[in-house]
C-alpha cells in the first residue's frame, strides 16, 4: 500500500519529463499550449514545456530552400507507346495549341508567417502547386504558342513569378516565394519534329539572311576596290598624259629657241635651217622605216600590180 | 458487547467512508480532464450538453483553455478551421459555340469564423455542423456546385473569349485575362447564385476562398484533329520563314549589287573626267609651244606618225617615182621652201 503514491510519483515525473524537447540546429519549433500558439517560435537547442496532450510542438525547418516541381512525366520511357505520353495534361495555348510545360518552383517557409503555413491550411503545398498550375494556365492560355516557346519565354516568366508571389502573399500561404522558373516548354510528342521544323527554318531564314549580306558585303568591296583602280589608272594616264606632252612640247621649243638663236648668230636664217633640221629628220625616218620593215616592194607607175602575191608570199 | 457494536459501527462506518472517498477521488480523477476544452489553432469546437449546444468556440480569441462539465454531461465536437482543397476531375463541356474542351478547377474553402458578437444559433460552424457535418461531404457538394457552374459559365462564352492569343507570337495583356475573370465568376456564383434566396454563407456556413481554373484542355477524342491543326500550322509558319529568308536574301544581294554598279559607273564617269582634264593638259601645253613654229610642229608629227604607223609587217609598196626613190637615184631635188615659219 505504500508502494502506490510512489509509483504515481515516478509516473507523474516522467509524464513531466516527456515535455522536454530538442529543437535541432537547423529547425525552429511552434507551440501550442492547450491549443493555442504561444507567440514567437522557440530557437535551437533543449526546452520544457507542459507534456502531451497540453502542449504540442511543431518544429519546422524554416531556412530551408524547398522546391516544387510541375511537370507532367518528365522521363520518357522508350518502351511505352506514344499514345499513352500523349495522355498526359497538357496547357492549352491561346491560340489552341497544346504545350507541356515544366515549372520548378523554390521557396521557403515565412519565418514571420509560421502560423499561417502550419495552422491555416490543411495542404500548403498542394495549395501552391495549384496556384501555380492556375497562374501558368490563365498566362498560356492568352500566349501564343510561339510566344511561350520562345521569343516570350522570359516575359512568361517574369509574369508567372509576379502573379505567384502576388497570389502566395493575397492567400496568406506562409511562404516566402524565391524563384518561379518555367523549365522547359515542349510541344506534344507527336508534333515536336513539326516544330523541330519550324526552328531549323527560323535558322535556315538568318542564314539565307547572313549569305546575302556577306556576298554583298564582298561584291561591294570587290566593286569599291575596282573603282579605286579605274580612277587610280585614268589618273595615271593623265599624269603620264601630261608629263609626255611636257617632253613633247619641251623638245619642239629646245628645237625652236635653238633654230632661232642659231638664225640670229650664224649665217644661216631661220628657214633655212628648220629646212636643214627636217631634212635630217626625214632621212633619218626613212631608214629607221625601212630597215625595219622586211617586205619592200618597187613598182613602176606605168605597169599594173597584183598585190596579192606578195603579201601571202610574206610570213 | 454494549462497546463492541459502536465499535463495529465506527470501524464500519469509517471503512465505507474511506471507499466511498477513493471511489469519489477515482472518479473525480477519471472525469476531471474531460472537464478541460482545448481549442486548438486548427480547430472549431462546439460544446453540447446533452444535445443542446450550449458553447461555440469559433474565434481567434477562443483558442486555448476552458471548462465545460465532465462526459457525459457535455461532450464537444471538433471541426477542422483550415483550409481545405477541393480539385474535382477535369470535365468535358460546352461552350457556346459547340466546342468542347476539358475544364478543371479547384476550391479553396474553409468553415467560416465568426466575429463580434454572434448569437450562439447564427454561428456558421453550427450551420455547416446542421448542413453538411463533415469535410468530405462539403467537398463533394462543392464539387458538385463547382462542375455545374462551371458548365453554365463556359456555355455563355465562344472558345475564342477563353483563348485569347490572336497570332502564335501574341502575348498576355496586362491586368487578368479571360480565364482569371472566368474565375472570378465563378467564385461569384459559387457564393451565391442569382436564383438562390442566401449566400452559401448562410446556407452551410463555409466561405469560399479561392476558385480558379487550373487548366484547359482538349478532351482525348479530339486531339488528333488538334494535332493535324498544329502540324500544318507549323508547316506554314516554317514555308514562311523559308521565302522570308530567300526575300529577304535576294533583296540584299540586289541592293548590294546595285550599291556595286553604282560604284563602279561613279568611278568609270571620274575616271573619264580624270582622263579628259590629262588631255586637255596635254593638248594646252603641246598647243603653247607648237604656236611658235605649228608648220614644223605638223611636218615633224607627220614623220612621227610615218614611223609608227609602218611597223615590221608593213608592206611597203614603192612607186619607181617616188620622191624617195629619185633622191636615191637623182640626187636632191631642188629645197622645197617652207612657206611661213615663226620664230
Amino acid at each position: 500500500m505504500t508502494r502506490l503514491p510512489f509509483l504515481c510519483g515516478l509516473i507523474l515525473a516522467g509524464w513531466l519529463a516527456s515535455g522536454t524537447y530538442v529543437v535541432p540546429a537547423n529547425e525552429k519549433a511552434v507551440v501550442r499550449r492547450f491549443g493555442r500558439m504561444l507567440p514567437g517560435t522557440r530557437p535551437s537547442g533543449l526546452h520544457w514545456d507542459l507534456p502531451w496532450p497540453l502542449s504540442r510542438v511543431d518544429r519546422v525547418n524554416v531556412t530551408a530552400a524547398r522546391t516544387l516541381l510541375l511537370s507532367e512525366e518528365s522521363v520518357v520511357s522508350p518502351d511505352r507507346l506514344p499514345d499513352v505520353l500523349e495522355s498526359r495534361p497538357a496547357f492549352l495555348t491561346g491560340d489552341k495549341n497544346l504545350l507541356h510545360v515544366r515549372i520548378a518552383v523554390q521557396y521557403r517557409l515565412a519565418e514571420a508567417e509560421l502560423a499561417d503555413y502550419l495552422f491555416r491550411q490543411s495542404e500548403p503545398e498542394q495549395r501552391l502547386r495549384l496556384l501555380v498550375e492556375s497562374a501558368a494556365a490563365e498566362l498560356v492560355g492568352q500566349s501564343g504558342v510561339d510566344f511561350a516557346q520562345t521569343s516570350g519565354l522570359a516575359i512568361l516568366n517574369n509574369r508567372l513569378l509576379a502573379d505567384v508571389r502576388e497570389r502566395v502573399a493575397a492567400e496568406r500561404l506562409g511562404l516566402d516565394i524565391d524563384q518561379v522558373t518555367i523549365d522547359g516548354v515542349e510541344p506534344p510528342l507527336r508534333v515536336k519534329a513539326d516544330f523541330l521544323d519550324v526552328s531549323n527554318a527560323r535558322a535556315d531564314m538568318a542564314k539565307m539572311i547572313s549569305d546575302a549580306r556577306t556576298l554583298g558585303e564582298q561584291a561591294i568591296s570587290v566593286a569599291r576596290a575596282d573603282a579605286r583602280q579605274t580612277r587610280d589608272q585614268a589618273e595615271q594616264e593623265r599624269q603620264s598624259r601630261v608629263t609626255a606632252a611636257g617632253g613633247t612640247a619641251d623638245r619642239f621649243i629646245k628645237l625652236v629657241q635653238q633654230m632661232h638663236a642659231d638664225a640670229r648668230r650664224g649665217p644661216l636664217p631661220y628657214e633655212a635651217s628648220r629646212r636643214l633640221a627636217l631634212g635630217r629628220y626625214r632621212a633619218d625616218a626613212v631608214r629607221q622605216i625601212l630597215s625595219r620593215i622586211r617586205a619592200k616592194l618597187v613598182v613602176d607607175d606605168a605597169a599594173p600590180i597584183d598585190l596579192v602575191l606578195p603579201r601571202t608570199r610574206t610570213p | 458487547m454494549s462497546a463492541s457494536p459502536p465499535v463495529h459501527d465506527a470501524t464500519a462506518a469509517a471503512r465505507s467512508r474511506s471507499w466511498l472517498v477513493s471511489g469519489l477521488a477515482v472518479l473525480t480523477l477519471l472525469a476531471l480532464p474531460t472537464c478541460g476544452v482545448m481549442v486548438d489553432e486548427t480547430e472549431f469546437v462546439i460544446v453540447e450538453r446533452l444535445g443542446q449546444i450550449v458553447q461555440v468556440y469559433d474565434q481567434s480569441a477562443d483558442r486555448g483553455l476552458h471548462f465545460k462539465l465532465p462526459w457525459p454531461v457535455e461532450t464537444t465536437r471538433r471541426f477542422d478551421r483550415r483550409l481545405q482543397l477541393a480539385a474535382p476531375q477535369g470535365r468535358e463541356v460546352f461552350t457556346r459555340d459547340r466546342k468542347n474542351i476539358v475544364v478543371e478547377a479547384y476550391i479553396g474553402w474553409k468553415i467560416a469564423e465568426s466575429t463580434g458578437e454572434v448569437a450562439l444559433q447564427d454561428r456558421p460552424v453550427l450551420r455547416f455542423f446542421r448542413s453538411l457535418g463533415s469535410t468530405d461531404v462539403a467537398t463533394q457538394r462543392l464539387g458538385s456546385r463547382l462542375q455545374s457552374i462551371v458548365t453554365t459559365q463556359i456555355g455563355q462564352l465562344d472558345l475564342a473569349d477563353l483563348l485569347s492569343a490572336s497570332t502564335s507570337e501574341a502575348g498576355p495583356g496586362d491586368g487578368n485575362g479571360p480565364l482569371a475573370q472566368l474565375s472570378a465568376r465563378v467564385r461569384t456564383e459559387l457564393q451565391q447564385r442569382p436564383e438562390e434566396p442566401r449566400p452559401l454563407l448562410d446556407q452551410w456556413g463555409l466561405e469560399v476562398v479561392d476558385v480558379r481554373i487550373r487548366r484547359l484542355n482538349l478532351p482525348a477524342g479530339n486531339q488528333q484533329a488538334v494535332f493535324e491543326r498544329m502540324k500544318s500550322e507549323r508547316q506554314k509558319i516554317a514555308e514562311r520563314y523559308r521565302s522570308a529568308g530567300l526575300a529577304e536574301s535576294r533583296m540584299i544581294r540586289s541592293q548590294a549589287d546595285r550599291q556595286a554598279g553604282e560604284l563602279l559607273a561613279r568611278a568609270k564617269s571620274d575616271a573619264e573626267k580624270i582622263r579628259g582634264e590629262g588631255e586637255a593638259a596635254a593638248l594646252r601645253i603641246l598647243n603653247d609651244a607648237h604656236s611658235r613654229d605649228p608648220e614644223f610642229a605638223e611636218l615633224l608629227q607627220s614623220l612621227e606618225a610615218a614611223k609608227q604607223a609602218l611597223g615590221e609587217n608593213t608592206t611597203l609598196v614603192l612607186s619607181a617615182s617616188s620622191q624617195f626613190l629619185k633622191l636615191l637615184t637623182e640626187g636632191p631635188p631642188a629645197a622645197a621652201a617652207p612657206k611661213d615659219a615663226r620664230p
